[in-house]
């Protein structure tokens, strides 16, 4: 009898303590974390320029101005293609989705002709400030909003394929044009 | 994948669509934001 209430404690002592270990070993070394129906891939921010998604190596922005040592690089397998890319950089490794733990993030989308292209470069120029990046290439910057929470200062560009975003809360204007300049230079060596 | 009718020129309230169809979230804010401000295309 009293082996029997022994196991009643220890076996769901044992699984919580399994529970805690596991949990603990894929946050710290970044494995993938169940999310819903979709993979969310979480790994330590360490300045890496490329992340590997779905097989492919996909390129991402050198966010130098970043200094905390808790920075995650997270993004969905869904959002990470040569086509379709969204990453965000976060403090700690279980933060996605929350708005307080964001800190930058970066986008990279296809272009399906042209027209696209001229009618989003139009209501850009029309509508917000230039901004003149590496490569002859032009950027549009958003200013943050003051929200229930902070929002990213944004900087937008198009080349002749892609649209792209990128997004910083805290950092400023010039590490955020130098990132995207960074990146620019690196893939026109390309 | 974005597709639309490539004869004719697309409004920023079609690039909403367009870009709503990609997922990409994003870029969806940024449009979404341009339009919410009143933000218009050059006639």
């Amino acid at each position: 009898m009293e082996s029997k209430s022994n196991l009643y404690i220890f076996l769901p002592v044992f699984f919580a303590g399994l529970l805690v270990f596991f949990s603990t070993a894929l946050s710290k070394e970044g494995l993938t974390i169940a999310n819903s129906n979709e993979d969310l891939y979480s790994e330590s921010y360490n300045y890496q320029k490329v992340i590997n998604c779905n097989g492919n190596e996909i390129s991402i922005p050198n966010f130098l101005y970043l200094k905390n040592d808790n920075l995650y690089v997270q993004y969905l397998s869904r959002d990470c293609n040569v086509d379709h890319l969204e990453i965000e950089v976060v403090i700690g490794p279980n933060c996605k989705g929350q708005h307080i733990c964001s800190n930058s993030f970066f986008s990279r989308q296809k272009l399906y002709g042209n027209s696209l292209k001229s009618i989003l470069d139009d209501v850009f120029s029309n509508n917000l400030k230039e901004v003149k990046l590496h490569h002859n290439q032009l950027g549009y910057l958003i200013l943050p909003e003051l929200r229930a929470y902070p929002t990213h200062l944004r900087i937008v560009w198009q080349n002749e394929d892609f649209i792209y975003i990128i997004g910083s809360k805290g950092g400023n204007f010039d590490d955020l044009i130098a990132t995207v300049n960074d990146y620019i230079d690196r893939h026109n060596k390309e | 994948m974005i597709t639309y009718a490539l004869n004719s020129i697309p409004t920023l309230n079609d690039t909403n669509n367009i870009f709503a169809a990609s997922g990409n979230k994003y870029i969806q804010l940024i449009i979404k934001d341009l339009i919410d401000y009143g933000a218009t295309e050059s006639n």
